[in-house]
């Protein structure tokens, strides 16, 4: 039996809003296990890309416990917070958020740099990393010389070059088209199969959720279904 | 190190606004060297010329002798015996002082007659003109006496004194020479005339009021004080200090410009690049280590404008302080103590001050910019709000 990842239990998140305050997120339970490809699926403003912020370790719950990778995410100090999202989590944007001064290569070098791994080691992880997302020829191209595909793969190349144990989509395909969307997304399923990377989607996107294995459901904060998919 | 690698990277693809920012650091960078070269040049050519031309090793005054107070000019003299021996070695030039009135064909005015050992040489002034009683006095005066008094070289003039005794001397003098020395001290409302004619006119044989001299003499000497070089220089000092306190002022006005300049663009440049920080952050980079990073771009900007600004300025400045810089003839006009050609100074002491300071200055402002990184909700700005 795969081991719990993520554990989540009463997350409750409320954000001021002027004197009074917004409940983003009302009582929410959700277990996710290694080697998951599951999506937290709902309207703007269901509280998807919230919860992926607070297991991401970029925010905090206001109530309840959330763990990760056996962490409680509400006592880590900014440097744990930051070890862990450096060594155990990826993040790809619907943005792609590329740096764009740096080529293709140094934008997926950049976590391993962080995680100060030797020249040869770095090479050998980021060449590795571009050809899963079949983009060696690009290696030395700034983003701006890129198309939005080749963009969002770049981004999954440098969430998944450390091998991390999860990988937070935030609406990887909301600014692709069909084509692109199903190639991205076909390439995370061959990672997740391939790497045993979890993988954890906040999307509203009907192409995303065919892929998915697992579909949280989220309506004003709380989770109103959560399906397994054969 | 990882921080030092991506803000040279990052400073090596920025924008315009960066290399603008650089440029002007290192214009103001080349300002400040130059003003601080002026002004250590100047000074140094004013000490330089006092040496020279008035104070050499120092002097000694009559006790009595005080130079703010013309009334204590007259009576201001005695005995030179116990120079005797330096006078003949050359190191003490006698100078008597007597205060009267010079009757040009303008007019009267004012003047301060100077008698001075026309053997001397430890002054690089023109005494060597001045010759013997032959009846009509021989004398010199400096080029800002001579505009002021329209006089010329071969002019006669009469000068009236007071003798030893108060009784009221006139004599006729010649003026030999127009000395074109850049020192106003021994140019203004002076003349400059044998010594040995002037005691004798006055019946001071053997009288000076003071002495310049090579340096202290070993014995002091009753009725003389020696004055060294702090003295001398009590009154330059005073207002080298009185205009660098201008200069830095002029300085901190250019420094604050460009400070300015480099706050509203680290400013900027964080508002522009905040989805940059909240993807190095979800990265993990923590967010005091993006605020060093972004205070070590602007620290790189202050670095890059020194190396610019020296690379630039320095072999300029040694251009200058090895040919000078022509000021022109309305230089004289302000009365300085300086020729119409200027040497700047270039010292690596003021290099490296400037440059400390400059960086100081740069790694602060970039700081106090940056550490409001440190305060932003990363969730809101990888959402680009």
């Amino acid at each position: 039996m795969s081991k719990s990842l993520i554990n989540i239990e009463g997350l409750v998140k409320r954000f001021p809003m002027g004197n009074r305050e917004f409940t983003a997120l009302d009582g929410v339970d959700l277990n996710i296990k290694q080697g998951e490809f599951s999506g937290l699926v709902g309207p703007s403003g269901s509280g998807k890309t919230t919860i992926l912020n607070i297991v991401g370790s970029l925010d905090i719950p206001s109530e309840g416990k959330v763990e990760v990778l056996g962490n409680d995410i509400a006592t880590l100090t900014p440097k744990t917070a930051a070890k862990l999202r450096n060594k155990h989590i990826g993040f790809i944007f619907q943005t792609y958020n590329l740096l764009p001064v740096y080529t293709v290569y140094e934008n997926i070098e950049l976590p391993l740099l962080l995680l100060a791994y030797d020249k040869a080691k770095r090479e050998k992880m980021i060449m590795d990393a571009l050809e899963w997302v079949d983009l060696v020829d690009k290696r030395d191209s700034r983003p701006s010389q890129l198309s939005g595909g080749e963009s969002q793969r770049v981004a999954v190349a440098r969430a998944m070059v450390k091998r991390p144990e999860i990988v937070l989509a935030d609406e990887p395909t909301a600014n692709l088209d069909s084509k692109n969307s199903f190639n991205i997304l076909s390439m995370m399923e061959n990672l997740n199969k391939e790497l045993k990377t979890t993988f954890l989607f906040a999307t509203h996107d009907e192409k995303v959720m065919k892929y998915l294995r697992r579909k949280v459901s989220l309506v004003d904060g709380k989770i109103a279904k959560d399906e397994r998919i054969k | 190190m990882l921080t030092m690698k991506l803000a040279i990277k990052n400073l090596l693809h920025s924008g315009l606004k960066t290399w603008l920012n650089i440029s002007v650091l290192t214009i103001v960078f080349i300002m400040i060297l130059f003003l601080q070269g002026f002004y250590s040049g100047m000074f140094n050519q004013i000490e330089h010329n006092m040496i020279e031309y008035e104070v050499a090793g120092g002097q000694y005054w009559h006790e009595d002798y005080d130079p703010h107070n013309p009334l204590s000019i007259d009576d201001s003299y005695a005995k030179i015996d116990a120079f005797r021996s330096a006078i003949n070695k050359k190191q003490a030039v006698p100078i008597l002082l007597r205060s009267g009135a010079m009757y040009t064909d303008n007019g009267m005015r004012g003047i301060l007659i100077k008698g001075i050992d026309r053997n001397q040489t430890l002054l690089n002034v023109p005494t060597s003109i001045l010759h013997e009683n032959t009846g009509i006095m021989s004398a010199y005066i400096g080029k800002i006496t001579a505009k002021q008094a329209d006089l010329h070289k071969g002019d006669m003039v009469m000068i009236r004194f007071r003798d030893r005794h108060g009784v009221n001397n006139a004599v006729e003098v010649s003026i030999d020479s127009i000395m074109n020395v850049p020192l106003q001290s021994i140019d203004v409302g002076q003349i400059w005339v044998d010594l040995e004619h002037l005691q004798e006119l006055c019946e001071m044989d053997g009288r000076a009021s003071m002495l310049v001299v090579d340096g202290l003499l070993e014995k002091e000497i009753k009725n003389w004080e020696y004055q060294g070089m702090d003295v001398m220089f009590a009154d330059l000092a005073a207002w080298q200090a009185q205009e660098m306190t201008g200069a830095y002022m002029m300085l901190g006005i250019f420094l604050g410009l460009a400070m300015l300049a480099i706050f509203d663009t680290q400013i900027l440049s964080i508002f522009r690049r905040k989805k940059e920080i909240g993807t190095l952050v979800a990265v993990g980079m923590r967010q005091q280590e993006v605020v060093w990073l972004f205070t070590l771009e602007g620290i790189l900007v202050g670095i890059s404008s020194i190396l610019a600004g020296s690379a630039v300025g320095i072999p300029l400045l040694l251009f200058f302080q090895k040919n000078g810089i022509v000021l022109g003839n309305t230089i004289e006009d302000l009365n300085m103590n300086i020729a119409n050609i200027l040497y700047p100074e270039c010292s690596w002491n003021v290099i490296l001050n400037v440059s400390i300071a400059v960086l100081l200055i740069v790694a602060v402002v970039s700081f106090l910019a940056s550490k409001r990184i440190a305060k932003m909700n990363i969730v809101q700005i990888l959402k680009g709000k």
